[in-house]
């Protein structure tokens, strides 16, 4: 009996694994599929019409970040008439490799991922998308290492990448701080060797340096829970603080706060990266400068540029960078429009986004498109809004 | 003279007990003397520590008989963020009810697949983590995660030594007063003659499970307040929140001179003050947890070894005076 069930369980690793190899060199040069089944392999340069999936990678939707980001990318992919699938397992390098094979998997004619884990696995990704015929581009994500950047310049699927201007943004961000009246800043990174990171706190410093204002101290702390507790620390050593910029994990905002509280400190200046919940409240009060984020656009704008050259119409021949403005909120009335406009509602109709594809506008040029990029702000939605 | 020595051997073992948090804190008195030379920052320092006790309370009864449960960060999670919901619709009593009703759950859930399922602490902890962490990621999209004044008051002066105090009392007398309490003791010296005797070391562990709920859940009233902030974490990352509190758990257990309950606050005090002079003496972020984790070698690795680090001082000073040195 007992070999009787060995010999079955052989037979079936055996099949199973053979199920499992499948065929794994499928020439990318097949003809394309136009109706947009799943896992049709796509040509350069082909015209494709009618339905398709576009696949987004992301940590998930738990904060109004990542909520408020994939649900763009569904504003931007419902415009063009496709469908949205999202991948919400891709926190490390490994695990953003295995969220694009899930998405090309299930059928996904485009493909979307950030490196906030790094950029060890584009390459991986590069050739995945080669083998399959699939678009892709990233989001969020400006390529640093010289060698990925020309292996991936040779990628016929790879459209591009958008990404934001941290620099300025670190800029203004403390900039605001300092107009407000902070002196000595604690600067409060969320990842060590994180380009995002490091761009958004070289532009902090450099403001900070032109206007004379002391980093006190410059720290790397990965857990939000964790931030109340070092700011204290902070406030022991160093009590002539009175601002903290934080680079990212905006949401620890309310703990830094508390901390100055409990320090017994009531005037102080937070300027902070990534939207949160309890943003309003912190911004009606002061305690919160500035805010920057709503970048969530980065998605929607990177889908509009693959399905452009899914369509067969790229907007340019060579890689695009587009650059993507944070929406920067400094008071309870950009929250208001920011919360009406786009938190809970579309910030775009798909009127306003079929402008971004030349099937619906073939006047579109790359400039045009990111002139139409750049106008996102507070102010241009209201605008477009009651308009 | 019994007396005598009673009060000489009291007087020892407060000694051994507080000789770490003390000599760690006069340290830091004698480098930065503007810093920690004064009572405020004793109080700061003790006040952060409070939420890693409260913690590590949660985890002793398990720790003490060899279960290892790292999905403790997602349960406080899960919890706190359905007390703030909760609190939304029902005010303070629908967040203590929340929180203490869903950790307990949790726990119990945790602990139910532990003894049905007969996998190891470490594996069970793990995989509930997993499970907790996306649930909690998944809910928290539900609604919005604001901390009211109101909430706050477990986590604040004086809610929070309140809580403290309270907690500590339950704590204590469950662990040194109760039947439960001695069990869990017993399996931890040597489960194999626990059972022997007699003590259900399956349904004891379940039970270290559901009573850790409970200090879990008294925890999490006062961490919600104290951190103001909840944030669903994924990718296991919910797990750095049980490893200081697990550390201060450990140095509570190897003290050895007293209580391990009192040991807790005695860990997580000095793991504060490590963590606090980091920042003092200006080292880099990136190395405090080296140096929290080679302190926390040093230190255990001198507990389990102290025996033998003392016969050999012995053997030494005995061959000197055989030599005549």
């Amino acid at each position: 009996m007992k070999k009787f069930f060995a010999v079955l369980l052989v037979l079936a690793m055996v099949l199973s694994l053979a199920a499992c190899g499948g065929n794994n060199n499928a020439p990318a040069s097949e003809p394309s599929n136009t109706d947009g089944s799943a896992n049709d392999a796509n040509t350069p340069g082909d015209s494709n019409t009618g339905s398709f999936k576009y696949g987004f990678a992301s940590w998930g939707t738990a904060d109004e970040h990542g909520r408020t980001l994939n649900a763009a990318v569904g504003w931007g992919v419902d415009a063009a008439g496709g469908e949205f699938i999202g991948d919400a397992g891709g926190f490390t390098a490994e695990a953003t490799v295995a969220s694009i094979e899930n998405l090309i998997s299930a059928g996904c004619q485009m493909v979307s991922f950030c490196t906030y884990a790094g950029e060890a696995s584009v390459p991986t990704i590069s050739d995945m998308c080669r083998e399959k015929g699939v678009y892709w581009t990233m989001w969020d994500t400006q390529i640093a290492d010289p060698e990925i950047a020309a292996y991936i310049a040779e990628d016929p699927y790879y459209v591009g990448c958008t990404f934001e201007d941290n620099i300025t943004s670190g800029y203004e961000t403390m900039k605001a701080m300092g107009e407000a009246g902070a002196t000595n800043v604690v600067i409060i990174r969320y990842g060590s060797g994180i380009p995002t990171c490091d761009e958004r706190c070289n532009g902090g410093i450099k403001y900070a340096e032109e206007a004379g204002i002391t980093i006190v101290d410059d720290m790397i702390i990965t857990d939000t829970a964790e931030y109340k507790n070092a700011v204290a620390n902070v406030l022991l050593a160093h009590s002539e603080v009175d601002g903290v910029y934080l680079a990212g994990a905006g949401t620890a905002s309310s703990s830094v706060a508390e901390a100055f509280r409990s320090a017994g400190k009531d005037t102080f200046y937070i300027g902070a990266f990534d939207y949160f919940d309890g943003m309003g409240d912190m911004l009606k009060s002061g305690e919160l400068v500035c805010i920057n984020g709503g970048h969530m656009v980065t998605g929607t704008f990177s889908a509009l540029m693959a399905i452009n050259a899914w369509q067969g119409n790229p907007l340019s021949k060579d890689k695009i960078e587009i650059v993507i403005p944070y929406l920067t909120l400094k008071s309870y009335e950009d929250y208001e429009a920011y919360m009406q406009y786009a938190s809970q509602g579309a910030a775009y109709t798909s009127e306003e986004l079929q402008q971004f594809l030349t099937v619906s506008n073939p006047g579109l040029t790359l400039e045009s498109f990111q002139e139409g990029v750049s106008k996102w702000s507070v102010s241009d939605i209201i605008a477009r809004k009651n308009g | 003279m019994k007396d005598k020595m009673d009060v000489k051997a009291i007087v020892k073992r407060a000694a051994c007990t507080l000789a770490l948090p003390v000599l760690l804190y006069a340290a830091m008195c004698a480098l930065r003397p503007d810093v920690y030379l004064n009572g405020s920052a004793l109080v700061t320092l003790f006040k952060q520590s409070l939420s890693y006790t409260l913690v590590g309370w949660s985890m002793v009864f398990g720790m003490s008989c060899g279960l290892f449960d790292f999905s403790v960060g997602a349960r406080y999670l899960v919890a706190a963020l359905f007390g703030i919901h909760m609190s939304q619709y029902f005010g303070v009593p629908g967040f203590v009810l929340g929180v203490l009703l869903s950790s307990l759950l949790l726990a119990g859930l945790t602990g139910a697949i532990f003894a049905g399922l007969k996998i190891p602490s470490i594996i069970t902890g793990f995989a509930a983590l997993l499970i907790f962490e996306s649930a909690a990621a998944i809910y928290q999209t539900k609604f919005s995660v604001i901390i009211t004044e109101n909430i706050s008051i477990f986590g604040r002066s004086p809610g929070i030594y309140i809580m403290t105090a309270i907690t500590f009392v339950i704590v204590y007398i469950l662990f040194n007063r109760t039947k439960f309490g001695y069990q869990i003791k017993a399996i931890g010296g040597n489960e194999k003659v626990a059972r022997s005797m007699g003590i259900k070391a399956v349904r004891l562990k379940v039970l270290t499970y559901v009573v850790g709920g409970l200090i879990l859940g008294l925890a999490a009233l006062c961490k919600v307040g104290f951190d103001q902030s909840v944030r669903a974490m994924t990718n296991m990352a919910s797990m750095s929140a049980a490893f200081t509190p697990m550390m201060a758990v450990m140095i509570g257990l190897y003290l050895g001179s007293c209580n391990p309950v009192v040991g807790v606050i005695v860990g997580s005090f000095s793991i504060s003050v490590v963590s606090s002079a980091m920042v003092a003496m200006g080292i880099n972020y990136r190395l405090q947890n080296v140096f929290i984790g080679v302190f926390l070698v040093i230190f255990i690795g001198y507990k389990t070894n102290a025996g033998r680090i003392k016969a050999l001082f012995q053997r030494k000073t005995a061959g000197r005076q055989a030599l005549g040195v």
